[in-house]
């Protein structure tokens, strides 16, 4: 009966300890992830925009994290959600900005999920803004470039993330990453 | 020897994935969709459909698709993506035109022992039943990512051959039309509209709502040559008439419902022992030396076309404008392989053969030896049962209707069958209603 199934199992971390450094899909995992942040972090902490935030008197500038566009043909969504946590972990223990929770604005973040092509009309932006009480959005884009040769396929992801000012719509700072990911018989 | 016992053993112990799940097609047929889960999930070792397999095996994908599209039809849209997602993202292609005949006959007799591979008509579905369920579930992002997909797949295959999916095609870069359109993307929702017309769409509501976003985008050039299918003369018309502004179009198209239709079930198919042609009866006996007059292939049974369905908006019954027929395209694009496999089944009877042979050699005269050399023939024999696999809970047929809706008292579409009713809100701006339940 042997032949009818295989024999996996259930592993974790600590019993093999290389299992993060496969690629399984052509999604982001978390290798991909530490990958993004790290190429990130640092230039937006040290970004001017971040320095003129460190800079300010009086009240700290308020910060909100902003759903990324996926203009991609993966389903990423989720993964460029904890991208955005990530960021939101250093901004609230190294930086001077209040970070706006959007824990209790599931309902807009959903809707601008839904409408995301909306976004970025700077009126939308400026009432999102207003609703999460942000004068700053951190955000991004990431767009791909799918390639087949036979049943082989490679996507190279452009991933842009910003600061956005909410105010005026203006990208007070920006940074670009490369990745590629590729499935190969 | 004992090795050989068991090698006989394992090729003959498993039955093949249409025999575990021709019960779920039953109950598709009769209407009873959560009879037919139940079937699915029990093929999957899952106590209910939020569980994924804790276990994969070669059939796991394919089990997947089975199960998202019956979810679809009982409106567990969120679960149903879920599904489709996994499977579009670990399921191999089938593409017999870049397979030798060793390869193919490995593949189509290799039963349910290698992963199943899709042919190109069930991976475009996959994209277009995707974008169906994000479309209802007003997930615009997840949705353009199915239709990116889609896209994407359409121009590797097209590159290859697109005379054998005009439907599909026409339908998937329709709904993804209509997801560029929702999302405000008007180049994109024009671009892929006028692919829906190429390939076969023309509808008077498709021709308007072209001449209205070219009025907006401009002309938008494309890989596909306008002038056969006419889309050069609603590009014409457009250019004629003054531009029109975003705000005017979604103003005129705001009380549009798009109506989602599937009937049927594609056929399954099925091992059939088919006689040889007389000269390739006489070539292959020369060749082995003995009589050989049939060949098991893989043959598709007659589909089921579906019920005859009765559609309503709230109270004023509807005409739907478009179908599709994914269950002919299907066997369209299988006949056209029947020759592939009619030889890669001559090549395989040959090779199986030859191994049958050597086993005699081995087993000499020995009585035991003999009988073992006489199972493994036998064991092949029974191995060599064509791939009768395929992607069967999938419609035979999706239609749709696209129309303004304003009658704000009922706001609510219905579909009556001979298997029973639905009753479903129309809600939302650019509301996109499915029916999938009663086929």
């Amino acid at each position: 009966m042997s032949a009818c199934s295989n024999q996996p199992q259930f592993v974790r971390d600590t019993d093999a300890p290389d299992i993060d450094e496969y690629a399984l899909s052509l999604r982001f995992d978390r290798k991909d992830l530490d990958r993004l942040y790290l190429d990130n972090i640092d230039k937006m902490l040290s970004s001017k925009i971040a320095h003129q935030w460190e800079q300010s008197i009086g009240d700290s500038p308020i910060v909100a994290i902003f759903p990324m566009r996926n203009e991609t043909s993966e389903h990423i969504d989720k993964a460029l959600d904890t991208l955005l946590s990530k960021f939101e972990t250093d901004l609230v223990n190294q930086s001077r900005a209040d970070v706006v929770s959007h824990e209790n604005q599931i309902e807009l973040i959903a809707e601008v999920k839904r409408q995301q092509h909306t976004a970025y009309d700077p009126t939308r932006l400026a009432r999102y803004g207003k609703q999460l009480g942000a004068q700053y959005f951190v955000t991004g884009k990431v767009f791909d470039e799918t390639d087949f040769a036979g049943d082989e396929r490679r996507v190279q992801y452009t991933m842009f993330v910003q600061i956005i000012n909410v105010e005026t719509g203006k990208v007070e700072w920006q940074n670009e990453s490369a990745l590629t990911k590729a499935f190969i018989r | 020897m004992r090795f050989v016992l068991l090698f006989v053993v394992l090729l003959t112990c498993c039955a093949t994935y249409s025999e575990k799940i021709s019960a779920s097609y039953k109950d598709i047929s009769k209407g009873e969709m959560s009879a037919a889960l139940g079937e699915i999930n029990n093929a999957l070792n899952v106590k209910d459909s939020k569980q994924l397999p804790s276990q994969t095996d070669e059939n796991t994908n394919l089990l997947l698709l089975e199960r998202a599209t019956i979810l679809q039809g009982l409106g567990e849209y969120e679960l149903s993506a879920r599904d489709f997602v996994l499977a579009d993202q670990n399921l191999g292609w089938f593409d017999p035109r870049k397979m030798s005949s060793i390869e193919l006959a490995d593949y189509t007799y290799s039963a349910n022992s290698t992963e199943y591979r899709a042919p190109a008509s069930e991976r475009l579905l996959i994209n277009v039943q995707n974008m169906i369920n994000f479309l209802v579930l007003n997930e615009l992002s997840a949705a353009k990512v199915e239709a990116r997909r889609f896209s994407i797949l359409t121009e590797y295959f097209r590159k290859q051959d697109e005379a054998f999916l005009p439907d599909i095609l026409a339908l998937g870069n329709y709904l993804a039309g209509v997801t560029f359109e929702k999302s405000a993307e008007f180049r994109d929702a024009a671009r892929m509209y006028g692919r829906a017309w190429h390939f076969g769409y023309r509808e008077k509501e498709l021709n308007n709502r072209l001449v209205d976003l070219y009025r907006i985008t401009g002309s938008i050039t494309d890989n596909t040559n306008p002038n056969p299918s006419g889309l050069d003369t609603i590009q014409t018309l457009a250019k004629r008439l003054p531009p029109l502004s975003i705000q005017e179009y979604l103003a005129k198209y705001k009380d549009d419902v798009l109506v989602i239709v599937q009937t049927g079930r594609v056929a399954e198919k099925r091992e059939k022992k088919v006689s040889l042609e007389k000269q390739d009866e006489k070539k292959l006996g020369r060749e082995l030396g003995q009589d050989f007059n049939s060949i098991n292939i893989p043959t598709m049974a007659k589909g089921y076309s579906g019920a005859q369905v009765i559609l309503h908006l709230g109270h004023r019954s509807t005409n739907l404008s478009y179908k599709s027929r994914l269950g002919l395209e299907l066997e369209r694009a299988f006949t056209a392989i029947q020759p592939a496999i009619y030889s890669a089944a001559m090549s395989r009877a040959l090779s199986r053969h030859l191994v049958g042979e050597s086993a005699d050699r081995v087993g000499g005269k020995n009585k035991i030896s003999s009988l073992i050399g006489l199972s493994l023939k036998g064991a092949l024999n029974s191995k060599d049962r064509p791939d009768t696999r395929s992607w069967s809970t999938s419609p035979a047929t999706i239609s749709f209707v696209r129309q303004t809706y304003a009658d704000d008292t009922y706001r609510f579409a219905t579909l009556s069958t001979s298997q029973g009713y639905e009753s479903k809100v129309i809600s939302g701006d650019f509301p996109v209603v499915n029916f999938s339940k009663f086929r």
